[in-house]
């Protein structure tokens, strides 16, 4: 079969190379962030063979299964198993992906959206049974937000898992407005009582969002945010409620409920007089080593303990004298325990029943309210992000410069649409063939690729008009070329797929080559990147957070004969290290690479870092 | 810039091709013993342009099918070529003027039919301009002096058939032997005398406007015609050709043949067992290294990186992809993922610059960098008739722009690039690799730094 062969066909050697990979997963386990928590739960890769004679798993015929093309390469197989390990064929390392409920699990199969999207409509129309959605177009962020109107949240979930699993919303925007919507749904639609519930529920979603697209940070940010949102929401509201009930509280018993919740799981052991540095540290869990080594002044200046709920912290801000006890009561409060109460103190004398229950029911209304408006604030934040980048645009670039760009990206093009309104500079566009070349080169000459457009639809309706039509003077040139013409450059500005805590970041393939021939020539390099995609994520091995791409768009299948004897691959993402970058340009403002950290500080919470790793938690 | 070009081609072509000489003139200043001559030549010169655009005229009246690349409003004049040019045209004796001229003709009747279409956008990239040469794809308008063989490896040239510095060179004098061969010295003039500047220059010129010259052809060509110099002036004519072929046969022997040989052997010594060889497009030197060490039973891999457009390097895959060595592929984006595995990185080169600088298939550098990133060693195959006196500090002052269309997909968003204003694409073939990124050159006279290639050339040239 030309298809398995094609990355070094899945033959012994590749195989050990994918058992090693798997062991090393084993080893650190959380290098490679998808689910490592399953690795101990199925030592047996199922899908190993897959690409060759042996489908992933028998098609148990319950769902209705579509007829595959032979001609893809990738075995697609829907599968009814809860719980199924596939085989990452094109990154030669296994992932696992969990699908709990309509159980539609399958290999990574981009090439094959691109070319039958609308037989690939119907099968996740009759797999997830959903609406058959219109025909003919492959369903994109526009399709998703218009069906998560009428649909369930169970199957707008299931849904957009399956959207994220194919890539078919692969841009980090079009990701992150996704799952914000899906977020909003999700404190809509779903019941919950108190807030931990909630929280528990978010963190329920996210996880399994993430696990659908593990390199695809923005939605592990976006549900970050949300997280943090909530408990900021809820530490507000608790402070009301405490001003209310203050006299009551200092009688308050440091009495803690066991919280099925990961993130409260920490904070429950230790009272509070018992916290120290060291506790601190172990608490913020490895992967944010920058932090801990840096607490003084994350943490030191608001003296907020990260896993002390936020309410603590809120009282010692605002300079409330906190007693030991009353710190206590109010981290029992605030951690999202199975007490329904989530405003008044639990070991308050009771009240009457029905107060308390009137008094949930309004705080919960509240704050449902509230939370949305908070959902609804980072969902016009993604909105407006490249507008607000775009405003920073003036003060970098000046008259006749000659600035190299890389792929296309909507916030590096109204960025320097914004610079044109005042200036005439140069634009050169190396066109990172051979993923992203059609985008950049419709970007190049005015045609907006599918998904451009459906983010803007959304959006006011800006219709993004080509560099060229702005009177830049746009020059196309491939990627090889950027040695050649960068002592011309002054500068480069890149987009960005995902940036990490550490100041690095990931971008498309050939990013890094770039930044690196800019180094050699002391070319600054500016990084426009919305806050959305700064992650709090620190892997050591940056490998993890590369996917690979279709090795056909490297070598067609029309090149039969050579394929069956070549190994080939093609990252679609660089790790560009932060001593290769000068300067980020957020919706923020400009940052050097070194002040990341802070940034990621501010906009996540420690405890919903690792939320979706509980074995990280202590 | 691009507004003012349209006005000076609207003029009568005569002015462009006025222009042409003194053009000319200002390249030849340095050659001080064409400058006396050159000032008698001048009204000759103007003359004959004149009378050159007057037949300009009558040309563009009639619709002629124009062969030129839409993209190139301005008269690309012979002047406006690098100094390689330059040299083939300084050993033109005046006589030879007719002849020549009609390349300027040709130009010009491109030139024309420019005021027709007047909001024509340049599409060249500024920086790059003055390297913009029309690359012939057709025979028409060539000289009729044009020996056939030297036609049909002009187009072979165009169209990347034959492609590589080494492969174009050994063409280009297997086909000076063929029209040294055909010669027969007219009555009244000396095959020394005679041969270089009636013959061989119009075949040299119609090559060069399929393709530029390779820094290699220059170096054999220069060669050449000093040993058509050195030709006895008495000898009978068959005995002359007879010799000027075996000093053919003989260069190409020694200086390709055996060399490639001793550099593929010295390179196969370098490989060991469990290596992992990483490549650059496609160098023939580089493939006969592997296919040595491969042949002595040395056990590694290859990963050959590529680039668009000519994606050379898929050949090279393909070729030892079917000796069963192990290889792996990957374009350009993937090259700092793959650098890492590799242990070793084998260059090819079009040209080895005096200050150390590698000249070679633009990609290079990058890949040469990355190496140098990851601490690996990068060592350069190349052949001392490729080395050459000039120098480069960074790969805009000479380059070599292959047209643009070669650029677009066919089918993709490109195809109407030329109707979008202010786009351009550019498509440069070379560029210069900094001498700290290279460790070793492997040539046949030994193993060098790139601070040798002077001492190296200037040997080479010695023993000449």
């Amino acid at each position: 079969m030309l298809r398995c062969n094609y990355r070094g066909g899945w033959t012994e050697a590749a195989y050990k190379k994918a058992q090693k990979n798997h062991s090393k997963v084993e080893r650190s386990g959380r290098t490679v962030r998808q689910g490592s928590s399953e690795v101990e739960k199925q030592k047996q890769p199922v899908g190993r063979q897959s690409g060759n004679q042996r489908p992933l798993s028998k098609p148990q015929a319950k769902k209705p299964k579509a007829k595959i093309p032979t001609r893809n390469w990738l075995a697609s197989v829907y599968i009814t198993e809860t719980e199924t390990k596939a085989f990452h064929l094109q990154t030669e390392e296994p992932i696992f992906q969990k699908n709990s409920s309509a159980g539609l699990a399958y290999i990574e199969c981009r090439p094959y959206c691109a070319t039958y999207p609308s037989k690939f409509e119907t099968c996740i129309s009759s797999a997830n049974g959903m609406a058959p959605a219109q025909a003919g177009y492959a369903p994109d962020l526009s399709a998703f937000l218009k069906s998560l109107k009428v649909q369930s949240l169970e199957k707008s979930i299931e849904n957009l898992i399956s959207l994220f699993k194919r890539r078919q919303i692969k841009n980090s925007r079009s990701c992150a407005i996704a799952t914000a919507h899906l977020l909003r749904q999700v404190v809509a639609k779903s019941k919950w009582s108190d807030l931990g519930k909630l929280l528990e529920r978010i963190q329920q979603v996210g996880q399994r969002l993430m696990e659908a697209q593990p390199r695809e940070m923005v939605v592990g940010n976006i549900v970050r945010r949300v997280l943090g949102m909530i408990r900021e929401e809820a530490k507000e509201d608790r402070n009301e409620e405490f001003s209310d009930s203050g006299s009551n509280s200092q009688k308050a018993s440091p009495r803690r409920e066991p919280s099925d919740l990961s993130l409260s799981k920490a904070g429950a052991v230790p009272p509070i007089g018992t916290f120290s540095p060291l506790r601190f540290e172990s608490n913020i869990g490895p992967d944010a080593t920058f932090e801990s080594s840096s607490n003084d002044d994350i943490f030191g200046k608001n003296s907020r303990p990260p896993l002390i709920t936020s309410h603590a912290s809120y009282a010692v801000l605002n300079g409330v004298p906190v007693q030991q006890s009353m710190f206590n009561l109010l981290s029992t409060n605030s951690s999202p325990s199975s007490t329904p109460v989530a405003a008044s103190p639990v070991g308050k004398s009771a009240p009457s029943s029905a107060a308390i229950s009137h008094r949930i029911s309004t705080a919960t209304l509240d704050l449902k309210a509230e939370i949305m408006n908070g959902i609804e604030e980072i969902i016009d934040e993604l909105l407006q992000v490249d507008e607000q980048i775009a405003a920073y645009a003036q003060e970098h670039i000046h008259s006749n410069e000659i600035i190299l760009t890389h792929s296309s990206s909507g916030s590096v093009q109204k960025f320097l649409l914004k610079a044109a309104e005042k200036r005439k500079f140069t634009v050169i566009v190396a066109e990172s063939y051979p993923n992203d070349h059609e985008a950049t080169h419709a970007a190049v000459t005015g045609k907006t690729s599918q998904d451009e457009k459906s983010v803007d639809e959304m959006s006011v309706g800006t219709f993004m008009k080509p560099l060229a039509a702005a009177g830049i003077t746009v020059v196309l040139m491939t990627d090889a070329t950027i040695f050649a013409i960068m002592s011309r450059v002054n500068k480069v500005i890149l987009a960005t797929h995902a940036v990490i805590a550490n100041g690095g970041l990931i971008a498309a393939a050939g990013a890094r080559i770039i930044a690196r021939a800019a180094k050699v020539h002391k070319t600054p390099v500016i990084v426009v990147s919305g806050i959305y995609k700064l992650s709090p994520d620190y892997p050591f091995e940056f490998e993890s957070l590369i996917e690979y791409g279709d090795p056909g768009s490297v070598i067609g299948y029309d090149d039969g004969p050579l394929v069956d004897k070549l190994e080939v691959d093609n990252p679609l993402f660089d790790y560009v290290p932060p001593d290769l970058v000068d300067l980020y340009i957020t919706n923020l403002g400009a940052h050097a690479p070194s002040y990341l950290y802070r940034i990621v500080a501010d906009h996540y919470k420690p405890e919903d870092i690792n939320f979706h790793k509980p074995e990280l938690q202590f | 810039m691009p507004a003012s070009d349209p006005p000076s081609a609207a003029e009568p072509a005569e002015s462009t091709v006025g222009q042409e000489p003194s053009n000319a003139n200002d390249t030849h200043k340095d050659a001080a013993k064409e400058a006396p001559k050159l000032s008698g030549a001048e009204l000759k010169k103007q003359a004959k342009a004149e009378k050159a655009a007057r037949r300009a005229q009558a040309l563009a009246d009639k619709p002629s099918g124009g062969t030129a690349s839409p993209g190139q409003p301005s008269p690309i004049s012979k002047g406006g070529e690098g100094a390689k040019g330059a040299k083939t045209q300084q050993k033109r004796t005046p006589a030879t003027n007719v002849e020549t001229r009609n390349l300027p003709v040709r130009g010009a009747s491109q030139t024309t039919p420019l005021p027709q279409i007047p909001a024509k956008e340049d599409k060249t990239v500024e920086f790059f301009r003055h390297l913009y040469k029309p690359r012939r794809t057709t025979l028409t308008g060539a000289a009729k002096e044009v020996h056939p063989a030297v036609q049909a490896l002009g187009l072979q040239m165009s169209s990347y058939t034959i492609c590589g510095s080494c492969a174009r060179l050994v063409a280009t004098l297997q086909a000076f032997k063929r029209v040294i061969e055909s010669y027969t010295t007219p009555p009244g003039n000396t095959l020394t005398r005679h041969l270089t500047s009636h013959v061989l220059s119009p075949q040299i010129e119609y090559l060069a406007s399929c393709r530029p010259l390779s820094i290699s052809m220059g170096n054999a060509i220069r060669w050449l015609k000093l040993e058509i110099s050195k030709v006895d002036i008495y000898l009978p004519d068959a005995e002359a050709k007879k010799g000027l072929c075996e000093a053919i046969d003989v260069f190409i022997r020694e200086r390709v043949t055996f060399a490639d040989a001793v550099i593929a052997k010295s390179t196969a010594s370098k490989i060991k067992d469990g290596d992992v060889i990483l490549t650059y497009a496609k160098s023939s030197l580089v493939q006969k290294a592997i296919v040595q060490a491969f042949e002595e039973g040395k056990k590694f891999r290859v990963i050959v990186v590529d680039s668009r457009p000519l994606h050379e390097g898929k050949h090279l895959a393909r070729s030892l992809a079917e000796l069963g060595i192990e290889v792996k592929y990957c374009l350009i984006n993937g090259l700092s993922h793959n650098i890492k595995d590799a242990t070793k990185v084998l260059l090819g080169a079009h040209a080895m610059m005096s200050n150390g600088r590698l000249f070679s298939r633009v990609g290079t550098a990058l890949v040469a960098m990355e190496a140098n990133g990851a601490d690996k060693p990068v060592i350069v195959l190349c052949e001392t008739i490729k080395f050459t006196e000039r120098v480069a500090l960074d790969s805009i002052v000479h380059n070599e722009i292959a047209p643009a269309d070669e650029l677009v997909i066919p089918g993709g968003n490109l195809a109407a690039w030329r109707d979008v204003k202010k786009l351009q694409l550019c498509n440069p073939m070379y560029d210069v690799t900094p001498a700290e990124y290279l460790q070793m050159i492997v040539t046949e006279s030994g193993n060098v730094p790139p601070t040798s290639v002077p001492v190296l050339h200037r040997l080479g040239n010695e023993n000449q």
